[in-house]
């Protein structure tokens, strides 16, 4: 496990401000991404959980500079992402790519499957005619389809094709991270598991890294090495997933795992439920922003925010129960 | 193995369909609409009519018939003569020469120039976005019939004048059209993707943007033609058109005017108002099909 850092994120923040007023005076801000810190080594699957709403797509987007941070840094080897120039962005966009949720959404229903992929290439310089050709059928092949299918519409094909051509624009420039953003919520069960382990035995062969996100725990816990499970905006607990699973510290991580559904109807199982709903992230509780819903919750979590501490053995929680 | 399996039968389903372009499927549901179809077919004849106008015309525009001032329609003149003996038919052929070149010249410039302001509009957002739109919203509160004549007034008429004037007056419609558009579209996800692969604005704004707005665009460039006839038939009827001496459809109606006109010599001012309002029907028409057939949310 003494691969390189490939990414790392230091106290990113990104808050959308809301305007208001007869002059637009910001009025207030959705703080959609409020202090995130994490890294992915070379080669691994970062898994990022959270309920709708908390912030796993901002950061996606942020650290792909799709939106621009408020305030934190990115490193992606040595280089500082947020400190580049629109060329030299440009440039590294080779090297990070992301794979969207909706299949139907994300490929320009009025160019052919092989202008989509192909547009990469040549938006990088990469290859160009016959030679560019080649490669496309190469990588639908790659990816499960056929090199026939390079000149057809995207509304000709189902979700998880789509997805797979997805998947093939991500890899035409040859990455060495992907942002998969739930890249098999919209698609059926039968066809995620296919899906999966299609980005599984891509990895394998390209030695990719990902930035997996969803909300689905099971396949977060199928596809990644390391889990970080987050809440309105903020990174509350981030492990190897076996520890994660086995042995979470943070309260909301243990209610979240409690609500994975047992396949066995014998087996009794404790849910912990947690009241009330998802405070609004434009206006976070002071504190410990899981505080309103925590079973433990004490004094000292209305007032400060804890640190994200780690417990050793790559195991970080931000909670006050563990200083005790 | 069993993966394989499903991937192939996944596979089937796509391959089921024979390869299409847009534009094919396109003219597919179009033809469907009998409507559309008869319409765009007028419109087509109506301009091969405009450009062989010499080669059709029965008679030259200058041929007048003394014995025969305001004839009946009959086998020599089939739509009859006019005040001068001239050959109807061979007016009302001439005429549409005007009303077609009108229609999509100042057509094109009103497009261009709302298409251009409003994806500059849409896409850059902020500032510049404040300022074309207010500027659009400044253009519309002129009622533009009234702001026609005080152009033409001040520069005088002529087609070529005409021509700018209608198109420099329409393009607001189509501005606030394109911005529409490009504002829902620069938020999905594939133009999302094209930005994540470092496509750079001009890219994400002819390859992304554009086709994908094509549609309405088409529809309301049909619409526009129409109006665009109209107003120029209205504004030569008034003599503020074309110049004297050019035939025109208005310019024939407005040669028709007067209670005995009307009441004893009615061919003179039937024809070519018929004109006229088949030529709006129809592209009336064929806008309304082009609409449901560009509309991609529309099945079979």
């Amino acid at each position: 496990m003494a691969a390189e850092v490939l990414l790392n994120v230091k106290n990113l923040v990104k808050h959308f401000p809301i305007k208001g007023g007869i002059f637009g005076r910001q009025v207030g801000a959705v703080k959609a991404v409020d202090g995130v810190d994490f890294f992915i080594r070379e080669g691994e699957t970062l898994g990022l959980v959270g309920e709708s709403g908390c912030g796993k797509s901002t950061t996606g987007r942020v650290v792909l500079r799709l939106l621009d941070a408020t305030a934190g840094e990115v490193w992606f080897k040595d280089k500082d992402v947020m400190a580049l120039d629109k060329e030299e962005m440009r440039a590294l966009r080779r090297e990070m790519q992301i794979i969207f949720q909706d299949p139907y959404a994300s490929l320009n229903p009025r160019m052919t499957v092989g202008n989509i992929i192909g547009e990469a290439m040549e938006i990088h310089g990469l290859a160009s005619g016959k030679d560019k050709e080649g490669k496309v059928a190469n990588l639908l092949e790659t990816v499960g389809l056929t090199a026939q299918h390079m000149r057809r519409y995207p509304h000709e094909f189902s979700g998880g094709q789509r997805q797979r051509i997805g998947v093939a624009r991500a890899l035409a420039v040859d990455p060495s991270l992907i942002i998969c953003d739930e890249p098999v919520s919209a698609l059926d069960v039968s066809i995620q598991a296919q899906v999966i382990n299609l980005m599984q035995d891509l990895q394998n062969e390209f030695g990719l890294t990902y930035l997996f996100i969803a909300h689905d725990l099971s396949v977060v816990k199928h596809i990644s090495d390391r889990v970080a499970v987050m809440y309105l905006g903020k990174i509350v607990e981030l492990a190897d997933k076996h520890e994660l699973y086995n042995n979470p510290q943070h309260p909301y991580t243990q209610a979240l795992l409690s609500a994975i559904p047992i396949p066995d109807p014998n087996v009794k199982r404790d849910r912990i439920i947690l009241e009330g709903d998802v405070p609004s992230p434009v206006n976070p509780p002071s504190g410990c922003h899981f505080h309103t819903r925590c079973r433990y919750a004490m004094d000292i979590c209305k007032v400060e925010d804890p640190e994200f501490k780690d417990l050793g053995g790559d195991h970080f929680v931000a909670c006050h129960l563990m200083d005790r | 193995m069993a993966e394989n399996v499903i991937v192939n039968s996944d596979q089937k389903q796509g391959l089921t369909k024979d390869n299409e372009t847009m534009l094919q499927i396109v003219w597919k549901r179009l033809r469907k609409n009998k409507l559309a179809v008869i319409s765009a077919t007028i419109v087509i004849l109506l301009y091969l009519m405009a450009i062989f106008a010499p080669m059709l015309a029965p008679y030259a525009t200058d041929d007048m018939d003394f014995d025969n001032l305001f004839g009946k329609p009959s086998a020599q003149h089939w739509l009859g003569t006019d005040s001068m003996g001239r050959d109807l038919l061979t007016l009302v052929m001439y005429g549409s020469r005007v009303s077609l070149t009108v229609g999509l010249v100042s057509m094109g410039i009103a497009i261009t120039l709302g298409t251009v302001l409003g994806a500059i509009s849409g896409y850059y957002g902020g500032i510049v976005d404040n300022i074309i739109m207010r500027f659009t919203d400044i253009a519309l509160c002129f009622p533009q019939f009234f702001l026609i004549l005080t152009i033409v007034a001040v520069f005088g008429n002529g087609i070529y004048k005409v021509i700018v004037i209608l198109g420099l007056t329409s393009w607001m419609g189509v501005t606030r059209l394109v911005r529409g558009q490009f504002l829902s579209l620069k938020e999905r996800e594939f133009v999302e993707s094209a930005r994540a692969l470092g496509a750079n604005d001009a890219r994400i704004i002819f390859k992304h943007l554009l086709p994908n707005s094509m549609a309405p665009i088409i529809v309301a460039a049909t619409l526009r033609v129409g109006t665009t006839i109209l107003t120029e038939a209205t504004l030569s009827f008034l003599g503020l058109g074309v110049k004297q001496g050019t035939i025109s459809w208005g310019g024939l109606l407005r040669e028709a005017q007067g209670i005995t006109v009307m009441l004893e010599t009615p061919w003179v001012a039937i024809f070519p108002g018929l004109m006229i309002f088949l030529t709006v029907l129809s592209f009336n028409l064929l806008g309304d099909g082009l609409r449901d057939a560009l509309d991609p949310k529309l099945k079979e």
